[in-house]
Parts: C-alpha cells; sequence; structure tokens
C-alpha cells in the first residue's frame, strides 16, 4: 500500500509542476520584496503610478484593469511575463481587487525612473530587458513600448492589449506601438539611436547581418527522386 | 601522383563538435539586435567566421590524407 501511494505521488508529480510552469505567464508579485522572475523574452509591467486611481472611487477601474490584465498575461504565451504588483498576498482571490491594494511606491519607482508622468498612468510599459529593480537605469531600456492607459476608455484598453497580445505571442518581441486613439495620449518614449548616429562599426556590422539574412532568404532546395520531391526554402520573410 | 582520400569519420566528428558552436554563434548573431550590443555580436560573428576557417584549414591540411602512387 505504501508503495501505491509512492508511485501514485510519483507520476503525480511531474504533472503538478508542469501545470504550474505553464501557467506562470503573469506574474502577480504580492509583496514589496518579490523580485520579477527573469527568463522571459519580454515583460510587461502594470504600472500604477497615478495618485487618481488610490482613491477609492477608483475601484471599479482597477477591478477592471486587473481582470483584463490576467486575459492579456494568460494570451501572451510561455515566452512573455505581465507583471502586476499588489501589496499582499491574495488580493482578486481572496479579497477584492481595490485600489487600497496597489503597491503604489513600487509603481512610482519605475515611473521616476523611467520618467513617466504619474498623471497620465497607468502605463502598461513592455520592455525585452528584465527589469532589475535594484539596478534601473534613468531612461527606459532601449528596446521597450509605453502606453499610457490613464486617458482612455475600457474599450480602448481592451483594443489595445487585445492587439498588443496578439503581437507578443506572435512574435515575442516588444511592439510598436501604434498611433494613439483619441482620448489616449501616448507618451513621448526614448526612441532607438537613428542609424546615422551609430558608429561606423556598428552601422557595417548591421549591414553585414542584413546582406546575410536577404542572402539566407534567397535560395530554394529542391530535391526531385522517384518517390520523394520536396522543396526546402530557407526562410520565410515577412511584410514590413 | 598524389591522391586525397578523406576520412569521412573523422570528418564528421570534427566537423559536429565545432560546427555547433560556430552555427550557434552565428545564429545568435544573426537574430540579435546589434545595436544595442555591437561588441558583443562583432566577437559572435568573428568567432564564427574563425571557428569556420580553422575547421576548414584543418580539414584539407591534417584530414586530407595524401597517398602517393
Amino acid at each position: 500500500m505504501r508503495f501505491l501511494r509512492l508511485a501514485i505521488l510519483l507520476t503525480t508529480i511531474p504533472f503538478g509542476f508542469a501545470s504550474s510552469s505553464n501557467a506562470q505567464t503573469t506574474a502577480i508579485l504580492d509583496g514589496p520584496g518579490v523580485p520579477v522572475r527573469p527568463g522571459f523574452k519580454t515583460y510587461s509591467l502594470f504600472l500604477m503610478c497615478n495618485p487618481d486611481w488610490l482613491l477609492n472611487d477608483s475601484d471599479a477601474n482597477v477591478a477592471s484593469l486587473f481582470s483584463d490584465f490576467k486575459v492579456f498575461g494568460a494570451a501572451i504565451g510561455d515566452d512573455n511575463l505581465a507583471v502586476w504588483f499588489w501589496k499582499h498576498p491574495g488580493v482578486g482571490v481572496y479579497s477584492p481587487a481595490t485600489a487600497s491594494a496597489i503597491d503604489f511606491p513600487r509603481s512610482i519607482n519605475f515611473c521616476k525612473k523611467w520618467q513617466l508622468a504619474p498623471s497620465k498612468g497607468p502605463y502598461l510599459v513592455i520592455t525585452s530587458q528584465y527589469p532589475d529593480e535594484r539596478h534601473l537605469g534613468d531612461l527606459l531600456p532601449q528596446d521597450s513600448a509605453v502606453f499610457a492607459l490613464g486617458a482612455a476608455k475600457r474599450e480602448d484598453i481592451d483594443k489595445l492589449l487585445v492587439s498588443l497580445s496578439d503581437q507578443l505571442l506572435l512574435t515575442n518581441k516588444v511592439p510598436i506601438p501604434p498611433p494613439a486613439p483619441a482620448g489616449a495620449p501616448t507618451p513621448a518614449q526614448p526612441a532607438a539611436p537613428p542609424p546615422a548616429r551609430l558608429p561606423w562599426s556598428t552601422r557595417l556590422l548591421e549591414a553585414v547581418q542584413q546582406s546575410i539574412n536577404q542572402a539566407g532568404c534567397e535560395w530554394t532546395f529542391k530535391l526531385q527522386t522517384g518517390a520523394v520531391d520536396a522543396t526546402v526554402h530557407a526562410c520565410v520573410t515577412q511584410p514590413t | 601522383m598524389n591522391i586525397r582520400r578523406w576520412p569521412v569519420g573523422k570528418l564528421i566528428i570534427l566537423w559536429c563538435w565545432w560546427g555547433i558552436p560556430a552555427y550557434l554563434l552565428f545564429t545568435d548573431f544573426q537574430m540579435g539586435k546589434v545595436h544595442f550590443s555591437a561588441g558583443r555580436y562583432w566577437l559572435e560573428l568573428l568567432c564564427s567566421l574563425f571557428l569556420l576557417a580553422a575547421l576548414s584549414a584543418i580539414t584539407w591540411h591534417w584530414l586530407g590524407d595524401r597517398k602517393t602512387d
């Protein structure tokens, strides 16, 4: 009997780990010391910097955005992580998702470092670099996008999140911000340096990379035998 | 008359061991955004090219057994 229990336990453990690891694309960080987990291709941080959103009459907005966050986190796939900061565990599960449960100082720390005006928040910041809170730079990481949700209507936020989740799931890259819809200002973000300002060695390297990528996509290998006819394309180029 | 003979087994072993790192380096270089870390990608490109060149040289010089009639 003991061996039977052990066998059952051993057979269920791997499935338990598998299901828990696959469901970890939303990181609800419920405590000041809980770090963001590394190892993802992009990180989508929901930053609640706007003091207006801490008022009690914002509870419905917070609950709505948190609900959107959970759906968004599930839709972006295992390679991308969506992050939300609560003050304590169990918010949204054992206690309602309210404004008073938001870990405001933690979000403010990000907004201060990344020069995001709190009045236009909350923000959704998507970045490919690990957001290490102990070593945050004074500007946004280069490969990042900022979306100000403060003045946006719920329908606009839903549309935006659906669009972003599509791009994140399919490309695993930071999406390019779309033109701001009416009433939803998108703050200016530090853009990647223009190619002309890059050193010549970097431009040369980029040129080499592009040439190799283009050349790599141009060949096609055809195998025609009596039994098998196969065609191998080097790669499929995406329209830009 | 010189006849060059290629030992297939040795070739496969050599190119498998060193071709894989070269391939990985080259793939990472191709997929990366070079302006974020130009030094790293330069190093990857040069290392992968060096590995391929070294493999070719080793193959030609030491693995191409010459037999003289």
